[in-house]
């Protein structure tokens, strides 16, 4: 490293201690060699028989469909409930027990419930799906839905609509998952999670193989409702930098052309509605990973029963 | 915010687990083991790299990457039962023990300032600085460390350079005023040091 390098770094803030490390480093080599792209999920199975086999705490989120059962029931069960319905919903909501700093995040989130429910209200009267969601697993790791809470949540809320919207007759969401173009490219942990997903939706699930995704190989897609559209693009190394990173605007025509967008690339998908019951491993969903990506005959086509916007 | 952000901050109720200090983290491994632990590998894995290669160079010139790796399993593997049996704050502590038993202490001496620096630095509270200064120093910081954060978090060199410059200062702040001497001296092995 030069000394205008060092220089850099102290104009940069650095203390004297890291830059004349870091110069050390430099001057070693150490910096010549970097790790392999997977070294982290290699050392995670490395390690995995030494990782305490603890269940992953879904206790939470029972709960909290327990407490929201009242208001879905409320809403579902009358076309002009649902003032009353958001309201059970608020209040439910706030007697989820939370941390004291998400507490007083939420005081200032009024409009939640209201948002959200409006995404079914706009379901049950179009007669269409309450949202539609490209899952790219190029952008969002698969695994990080197992085990990230946040998306925990969000799967949560997904499901708190899908119950409504299929209590009033409506199709559920859907969810359009873009593989990523090699199978190894996959962890134990990103097969695990995605037999999850499929084995427990209450969504409608379709995977398209990568060099069939077009415009959505490289980006997260959410349309919530009539107008909402969240955007996400890039590679991210955690579920907060993904997050941080959305995209988010109301725009009716976007919206509308983003459904039709996807209703379209959903046409050159796979179905997943009569696999679930037999994804039970992670070894199941590897498989349809592998038979989606070579387009192997045994999963078969998108049925015409699963059209993207049908009522 | 945004509703998404709204939707997920408000159900996860708990901080993601990028964000937590080094002893939270810890503590989250009673319910989250792999979770909270590959994230910990993540934080780590580069500068454990570096002294791995040191210490291969060292040991057995020349150093291949498969080596290297290896030497680098082989830490994250002895260090994995006492990731969560001790005292949380002791993390780094009982780590860079691991990494001085597999490598020695010549290897944890290349990456000991920066490695223990990365303690303080989750508490650093604009969030911005905070995700700046942790991937800096989850490189290793590296002689071009401006450049590199604009081009990965899409910002100009000029305001990546802002970033890290308040970002450096806050981290001096968070040094200066959340840990008391003892704290400093017990927890970074005496490696981060108040200024006044």
């Amino acid at each position: 490293m030069q000394n205008t390098s060092e220089e850099k770094l102290r104009d940069l803030g650095f203390p004297e201690e890291v830059i004349q490390e870091t110069v050390r480093a430099e001057k070693r080599g150490l910096f010549d060699m970097e790790p392999s792209p997977d070294l982290v999920e290699r050392t995670v199975e490395r390690c995995r028989y030494l990782l305490r086999s603890l269940p992953l705490a879904d206790e939470i989120h029972v709960e909290q469909e327990k407490l929201l059962e009242p208001a879905i029931k409320a809403f579902a069960g009358s076309v002009f409930a649902a003032q009353k319905a958001e309201a059970e919903l608020s209040q439910a909501l706030k007697a989820l027990p939370m941390a004291a700093d998400t507490r007083a995040e939420f005081v200032r989130m009024e409009r939640l419930p209201v948002d959200w429910l409006a995404t079914a209200t706009f379901a049950r009267q179009k007669r269409l799906r309450p949202l539609m969601m490209v899952d790219n697993h190029n952008v969002i790791n698969p695994a990080w839905w197992d085990f990230d809470s946040g998306l925990r949540a969000f799967r949560l809320a997904c499901r708190v609509v899908n119950t409504i919207a299929q209590q009033n007759g409506v199709p559920p969401a859907a969810v359009l998952m873009v593989l990523r173009p090699d199978i190894d490219s996959y962890t134990q942990d990103d097969f695990a999670a995605i037999g999850n997903l499929v084995g427990s939706a209450t969504s409608d699930i379709w995977m398209i193989p990568y060099d069939k995704a077009g415009e959505y190989q490289d980006q997260d897609v959410i349309v919530l409702g009539q107008e909402r559209v969240m955007r996400l693009r890039g590679a991210f190394a955690s579920p907060g930098d993904a997050f941080d990173a959305f995209r988010e605007f109301d725009n009716s025509s976007i919206a509308t052309q983003l459904r039709i967008n996807i209703g379209q690339s959903i046409r050159h998908a796979v179905g997943l509605k009569h696999l679930r019951s037999r994804i039970r491993r992670w070894e199941d969903a590897r498989t349809l990973v592998d038979n989606v990506i070579r387009r192997r005959p045994a999963v078969q086509p998108a049925a015409s029963s699963q059209l993207p916007e049908s009522s | 915010m945004p509703l998404f952000q709204t939707i997920y901050e408000m159900f996860k109720r708990k901080t993601s687990l990028d964000r937590l200090p080094f002893e939270e983290l810890a503590e989250r491994y009673e319910s989250e083991p792999v979770a909270a632990f590959e994230e910990f590998v993540r934080r780590m894995k580069l500068l454990v790299f570096q002294a791995a290669l040191d210490f291969v160079r060292r040991a057995h010139p020349p150093a291949s990457d498969a080596e290297v790796e290896e030497m680098v399993l082989k830490v994250f593997e002895d260090f994995t039962p006492e990731f969560a049996s001790g005292e949380p704050s002791m993390v780094l502590v009982r780590f860079a023990a691991a990494i001085r038993r597999v490598l020695d202490d010549d290897a944890f001496e290349a990456i000991a300032t920066r490695y223990y620096r990365q303690l303080p630095l989750y508490y650093v509270k604009d969030d911005q600085q905070r995700r700046f200064l942790s991937a800096l120093y989850q490189d290793g910081v590296g002689p071009t460390p401006a450049e590199d954060m604009a081009q990965r978090f899409q910002v100009t060199d000029d305001e990546a350079r802002r970033i890290i410059r308040d970002g450096n200062r806050s981290l001096q702040d968070v040094i200066e005023s959340d840990f008391t001497e003892d704290e400093l001296r017990e927890m970074t092995e005496d490696r981060i040091r108040r200024r006044h």
